[in-house]
């Protein structure tokens, strides 16, 4: 226990300082999804699934939000053209400025 | 013939009306006035009973008639006197006391065995049935005419008969009973296989050839052969059937019934009901020749032993099977008995009542019901729907009537039921009798029932299938579409589903405002990165 502590404060000490600003916006409205689903996901266990069309909606949705907001890179590629499909945090990230060259600035 | 006979009528209709209308204006001076409205009931019950007349007349196929005579029961006096006229003018409208028909085809072995039984067609003769005499042998009679029944019911008292040279067979007999007909059969100890064969079709089986059921303790002071086989039978609680449709109460507590013939086995059919059995353990059915060798076992011992059993059929005609001639001879009807080694002595036998019992079931004068309406309607109200939802409230009732004492009167069952089928019941439910409303024309009781349908769609029975011994069954099944919800017909919103509701607007509500600080957001150090890029 004693030697995860200081990795985590670290880890903390580390995200403060160098995650940029607006990633720690996405980082927190992501908290907000992840506990809005597993609220929704907990109240299925224990109220039984009878309006199941609802909790479906109510569930799917924040998981669609979340891999929206968070989405690793995924590639769709046809004969015609080839989507790049990614997640608003991984295209937001200066890191990675050299995988989205055709970003409007305006997502920045 | 009938256009004369029909012209008649309504001349003696038009006749009683201006008499009646005369004597109305005559009599309003001296007595009450009749109300105007009665005397209207009483017009439309004259035409009532005017035109069943007529149908009457056409001729001996009908049958439906008397139902509607006996069902007018609100006839008051003038109306009443005008119906003794009619009925009594056109001579082919008597009506028996049976339910379903007056005329009797008896079968005998002998023309003169009628003797033998005046006072038993006496009595049938005073219930107003007519009456077709008949040697068993005589190649003339038939069941049929013109491919319908030509008789309501059969007495067959011709045991002894072996070959019908005519239509008359036990294959006859059956389609006489398939047809509705009620037959009573008596057996004696020279019974002829083709009885035999006959009553195996119902599941009975006669004891052999010359064999009597004997009991050298029960029997008759007056049987002085020494073969015992002249039987009283006193055990009005043991032996006889309790069922109140087929044997009264009177019967039951009455004199003891004298029997003298052959025994019979029944089977396990259910459709089946013993009237009449042996209970001694005593009693055993054998042959009762002289110089009787007693090599093998009796056929049947003790209360195996059964004398009248009784079948009603699916179509609710009625087969009597009775092993004992003797029962229904003056002799017997008239006897005194006394039981040997019993102080116990009574003038006359109890055979007349038994009797008269067991003609009135077999020939549909009691327990017989039937249903005079049936309704289906969503609770709070009236009409019936071909297409109910799943899930509705709604109310079942179906009216019986029973015919009891000549006429049709509201039956007094409380064990009716209702069953929901679609392919199996899914509700089972009894029945709620009501009280007997006075407007009620159908002469019936009311059983009603308020049921929420289940929650399965597809196409349901509402069946009510009554079946008791003694009385004549009753399916009644109406058939309706029940469908499910419409899209429409759900409920908005659901109480347990609120937490997703939440969930789902939060994501909305989530997403524009991120959306919004987003787009407002300076990122002072994302700034610098991309000046310096820039």
């Amino acid at each position: 226990m004693s030697s995860i502590k200081p990795v985590i404060d670290k880890l903390l000490k580390s995200y403060n300082k160098e995650t940029p600003q607006n990633l720690k916006l996405i980082d927190a409205y992501l908290a907000f999804i992840l506990v809005s689903g597993i609220l929704q996901f907990v109240y299925v266990l224990l109220a039984g699934t009878y309006p199941y069309n609802a909790f479906l909606a109510g569930f799917i949705s924040t998981v669609g939000q979340f891999v929206l907001a968070v989405n690793d890179k995924c590639v769709y590629e046809s004969s015609i053209i080839q989507y790049k499909i990614a997640g608003l945090r991984i295209q937001a990230n200066s890191k990675n400025a050299g995988e989205f060259k055709t970003i409007s600035p305006e997502r920045y | 013939m009938n256009t004369s006979n029909r012209t008649t009528s309504f001349f003696l209709f038009f006749l009683v009306i201006c008499f009646i209308i005369l004597s109305t204006s005559i009599t309003t001076t001296k007595a009450a006035p009749i109300p105007k409205k009665s005397k209207d009931d009483d017009n439309d019950n004259n035409k009532q009973s005017l035109i069943s007349a007529n149908i009457g007349a056409v001729g001996p196929l009908d049958v439906g008639a008397s139902a509607t005579i006996n069902s007018d029961n609100d006839v008051n006096t003038s109306g009443g006197v005008l119906l003794v006229l009619l009925v009594g003018f056109n001579s082919h409208n008597v009506q028996a006391k049976s339910a379903t028909g007056e005329r009797v085809l008896v079968l005998l072995d002998d023309e003169a065995d009628k003797a033998l039984y005046s006072q038993f067609f006496k009595t049938l003769e005073d219930r107003k049935y007519t009456f077709s005499y008949k040697t068993a042998s005589d190649p003339k009679v038939d069941l049929l005419a013109f491919n319908e029944r030509a008789f309501d019911h059969v007495i067959n008292f011709a045991p002894k008969t072996k070959n019908y040279d005519n239509k008359v067979n036990p294959a006859a007999f059956i389609d006489f009973v398939n047809r509705g007909g009620n037959i009573l059969l008596a057996a004696s100890s020279g019974l002829s296989e083709t009885i035999r064969d006959f009553a195996r079709e119902f599941d009975i089986e006669f004891d052999d050839r010359d064999t009597s059921v004997i009991d050298h303790f029960n029997y008759d002071v007056s049987d002085s052969d020494g073969k015992h086989t002249l039987l009283v039978l006193d055990d009005k609680k043991g032996g006889f059937t309790n069922n109140s449709m087929i044997l009264s109460q009177e019967t039951l507590e009455g004199p003891p019934i004298l029997y003298k013939g052959i025994g019979h086995k029944i089977g396990t059919v259910p459709l089946l009901t013993r009237v009449a059995w042996i209970t001694s353990n005593t009693a055993y059915s054998y042959e009762t020749k002289e110089d009787q060798i007693a090599d093998q076992d009796p056929f049947i011992l003790g209360s195996d032993i059964s004398l009248v059993s009784a079948l009603q059929a699916r179509n609710n005609a009625r087969v009597t099977f009775v092993g004992s001639l003797e029962l229904f001879q003056d002799s017997s009807l008239n006897s005194p008995v006394q039981k040997i080694n019993s102080k116990e002595s009574h003038p006359k036998s109890g055979n007349q009542a038994f009797v008269d019992d067991l003609t009135k079931w077999t020939f549909q004068e009691k327990g017989v019901l039937k249903v005079t309406a049936r309704r289906h309607h969503l609770e709070g109200e009236e009409e019936p729907l071909e297409t109910y939802r799943i899930k509705d409230n709604i109310v079942y009732s179906i009216e019986i009537s029973e015919y009891t004492n000549e006429k049709w009167q509201p039956f007094n069952g409380t064990d009716v039921q209702l069953e929901v089928i679609m392919l199996d019941p899914y509700i089972r439910r009894t029945l709620t009798p009501l009280e007997i409303q006075p407007q009620n024309h159908h002469n019936s009781r009311i059983f009603e029932s308020h049921l929420q349908l289940p929650d399965v769609y597809g196409v349901f029975t509402f069946k009510v299938n009554y079946k008791r011994p003694g009385y004549s069954y009753i399916i009644d099944m109406t058939t309706v579409a029940v469908r499910p919800f419409r899209h429409n017909e759900y409920p908005r919103f659901i109480l347990a589903a609120y937490p997703y509701y939440a969930g789902a607007a939060s994501m909305s509500v989530g997403f524009l405002v991120f959306s919004t600080v987003w787009i407002f957001n300076k990122d002072r150090s994302a700034t610098k990165e991309d000046k310096k890029n820039n």
